[in-house]
Parts: C-alpha cells; sequence; structure tokens
C-alpha cells in the first residue's frame, strides 16, 4: 500500500491503518529501535509506541513520507529510553558513534553550540546532505540517523565495510568544516 | 571518558539529526537491498580443495574397508563413518547429519532480524558459531581446563584484528556460560562483551583474527569428537 493510502486510513479513523503499517514498516522500525537501544522487548514497546503516536497525530499531520514520519518518532522515543536506561546498560554502538560525532563539533562555544537551538544545526546539516551525492547520503544518515553499523551499511549497499569507515571519517570532516564555516553567527 | 560539556553538544548534534529533511531519511529507508557478492576467486579454491581433500578420504576409506576382516557392528547411530574418521576433517566438511546435528534449534532462536539471532542458554557452557550463513552451530564444553585454557588463549591480544581481510570475515564465535551470559570475546583487554544471553555482534572495527579464528575452529572441533566419542551422535 502506498504511504498516501496509509495516511488516508489513519485520517479516516481505519483500524486497518496499524496493520498496514506494521506491514510496511514494522520490521525497519524495529531494527532502528534495536540498534539504539539493543533490547529487542524496548524495541518492540517503541514500536506499539510509535504506532500509538501516529494514531493521535494523524488527523492533523499528514506527512508526505510515512516512513521517514514514523522514524522520526521512534528514534526520539527509543533514545528517551535509552537516556533513561544508559546509566545501567551501555550501548557500546550508540557510544561509538558519539564518538564518532565529537569529531564534527569545535571546541568552540559560540554560535549554533551555545544557544543549542532547535533547529538550527538540522538546518546546517540539511544543507550539508544536499550537496552530496546520494550513496554519501544514504551512508551518513544510516550511520547517524538509523544508528545502523558499518557492517549493516556495507551490506545494504554492497560496499565494503573499509569503504563505508572511509566515507564516513571523510563526511565527518566535510561536516565539521561546515559547522565551523555556517554555524557561528555573525 | 567525554568532557560533559562536550558530551551536551554531542547529545543535541545526535537529537538535530533526527530533524533532517523526511525526504533524506526516506531516501535512506528505501535503500535497503541485499545484493549477493561475488564469491572471491581464493573461496571457490577453498571449496574446490574441500571436495578434493573429501573424495581422497573416502577412496582411501573405500581402499582400506575392502581390505579389512568384517568389523564389529559399530553402536553409535550411524555407521557410515568412525569417529576417528571424523576428528581428521573439519567441521564444514562433515557429514551434513551431523553437522545439522550441532545446529542451535529453531525453538532455542527468540529472535530473527537481519541474520542477528538471540537465544539463551541455560546449563553448563557451551560453544556457539557460525560461518555468516545465519545458522547457528554448538556445543558442549564438558571440560574446565578447555575452558580456562580457551580463556587463556583469549587474554592475548592476538585474538582480534582491525582492518583486517575477508578470508574469515564471516565466522563468529562466541561462549555461553549456561547462566543467560553470552560473551563475544572480542576485545581481549576488556575481558570480551557480555549481553544477558543474546550474542552481541562484533564490532564492525573489530573481528576475529585469522590466528584465532584457526585456534577457535580447532577448539570446536576438539569438543565434537569428545562429545562424538561419547556417543552424543
Amino acid at each position: 500500500m502506498q504511504d498516501n493510502e496509509i495516511v488516508e486510513l489513519f485520517w479516516q479513523r481505519e483500524q486497518t491503518a496499524i496493520l498496514q503499517t506494521s506491514a510496511k514498516y514494522g520490521k525497519s522500525l524495529e531494527n532502528t529501535s534495536y540498534a539504539i537501544l539493543h533490547s529487542w522487548e524496548d524495541a518492540q514497546e517503541c514500536v506499539q509506541d510509535t504506532y500509538f503516536a501516529a494514531w493521535n497525530s494523524m488527523p492533523t499531520d499528514r506527512p508526505d513520507y510515512l516512513g521517514a514520519y514514523l522514524m522520526k518518532i521512534i528514534r526520539n522515543l527509543s533514545l528517551n529510553l535509552y537516556r533513561k536506561q544508559h546509566a545501567q546498560k551501555r550501548n557500546t554502538g550508540i557510544t561509538l558513534i558519539y564518538e564518532e560525532l565529537s569529531e564534527c563539533i569545535p571546541d568552540s562555544d559560540e554560535g549554533v553550540f551555545e544557544s543549542m537551538e532547535s533547529g538550527a544545526l538540522a538546518k546546517i546539516i540539511n544543507s550539508f546532505l544536499e550537496g552530496l551525492d546520494k550513496e554519501k547520503r544514504i551512508v551518513f544518515v544510516r550511520r547517524y540517523f538509523y544508528s545502523d553499523s558499518v557492517k549493516d551499511i556495507s551490506d545494504k549497499l554492497s560496499i565494503s565495510e573499509s569503504k563505508v569507515k572511509s566515507m564516513l571519517m571523510r563526511l565527518r570532516r566535510n561536516l565539521a568544516e561546515v559547522i565551523s564555516r555556517e554555524g557561528f553567527y555573525d | 571518558m567525554i568532557d560533559p560539556n562536550k558530551q551536551k553538544k554531542i547529545l543535541y548534534m545526535f537529537d538535530e539529526i533526527g530533524k533532517i529533511d523526511d525526504k533524506y531519511i526516506n531516501e535512506a529507508l528505501l535503500c535497503e537491498k541485499k545484493a549477493v557478492r561475488p564469491v572471491k576467486f581464493s573461496r571457490l579454491l577453498a571449496v574446490a580443495a574441500c571436495i578434493a581433500l573429501i573424495s581422497v578420504m573416502l577412496l582411501t576409506m573405500i581402499s582400506n574397508r575392502s581390505d579389512e576382516a568384517p568389523q564389529e557392528p559399530i553402536t553409535q547411530p550411524s555407521d557410515t563413518k568412525n569417529t576417528e574418521d571424523l576428528i581428521m576433517i573439519t567441521f564444514t566438511e562433515m557429514d551434513s547429519d551431523i553437522r545439522s546435528s550441532f545446529r542451535v534449534p529453531t525453538f532455542d532462536i527468540t529472535e530473527d532480524v537481519d541474520g542477528k539471532y538471540s537465544f539463551l542458554y541455560h546449563g553448563g557452557i557451551r560453544l556457539i558459531w557460525t560461518y555468516g550463513n545465519g545458522v547457528y552451530y554448538s556445543v558442549a564444553v564438558s571440560d574446565d581446563n578447555d575452558v580456562k585454557a580457551l580463556k587463556d588463549y583469549l587474554a592475548n591480544d592476538k585474538t582480534t584484528d582491525f582492518e583486517r581481510g575477508r578470508e574469515y570475515g564471516d565466522f563468529r564465535f562466541y561462549i555461553s556460560y549456561g547462566n543467560g551470559i553470552t560473551e563475544t570475546p572480542y576485545l581481549s583487554d576488556n575481558g570480551g562483551r557480555f549481553s544477558d544471553g543474546f550474542l552481541s555482534d562484533y564490532l564492525p572495527e573489530v573481528l576475529p583474527s585469522d590466528e584465532f579464528a584457526h585456534f577457535v575452529q580447532t577448539f570446536i572441533e576438539k569438543c565434537i569428537s569428545e562429545r562424538l566419542e561419547e556417543g552424543w551422535y
């Protein structure tokens, strides 16, 4: 079923909307949550909470990309849960991603990193992604939005793990330059 | 340990990545495709070598048996091969019925997403391994000295490799302690990764070294031969 058809089911308050969503995105949602939480039980809970959130937000919202809309919800839910739990149970995968992202952050506290205004850095990252070719953009998003491992990205895109690693390294370096250039207020 | 101020910035950045344009998220969502990797020539050679080896051994067995006096009936369920012959060949070359008897039963596997399996073991120490094809095998380790020898080996720094070649790239090995804890022995300096009953995957940057993979496979074959001698199969 197409996204707009599923969204219409939500708007019509048809319960099959959840079934259709589950059939189309259930597995991807669970994977995304698991990548953050490393617990299938918690991931499944987040998936259920995502369906609940989607049900409550539509109507009102009418997303163009239902998959992306749901992924944003589950990512936030999973991160919130992870941060609540992380003192007891560390996910080495996420810790590694945090360490990678630290390379993109300037030492200075100026600009976006002073105010940490919601959406400000996202704008810069969007324009950075806009300038990338498709493969590099997908690698970046799969690593830092979906928290995929390097191996998963390598499998999904049929490229070697070393290529993924070197791509990510260059992307982080380039992003760091962009943030240094554009992330500071005049 | 990351500075708390930097930690805040990292979390802010990670959250901001969550707000990128939907079209990029969707583009990456739709990218999932499993490609069939071309088989490396070295792998073809290895398969051809295995077939040649098994053929030579079978021919040798047949010619030996035709010269020998009639044997006592074998008490094991299968009488196609005896245990000593099995020890001589590697696990992957063993009769498929024997291999499948060491396969982790499906009912023990609780999840299956993207080839990642999770299962709990209780009661006794077990070795679990896979050749990366989504099929897992396990064998019990009955000798505490064997486990100690394995852990001593793990304590050196030759177990893992960074930026390595792909010859044993798909081989993964775990130890289950029978109390719900399963260890991925990938980092010798921190004793490996422990998880509560689930097989944590190796980190992509840290994979079993060739030397370790050889050692482990020999160790597995030793445990298998012991189980077979005990009449386990």
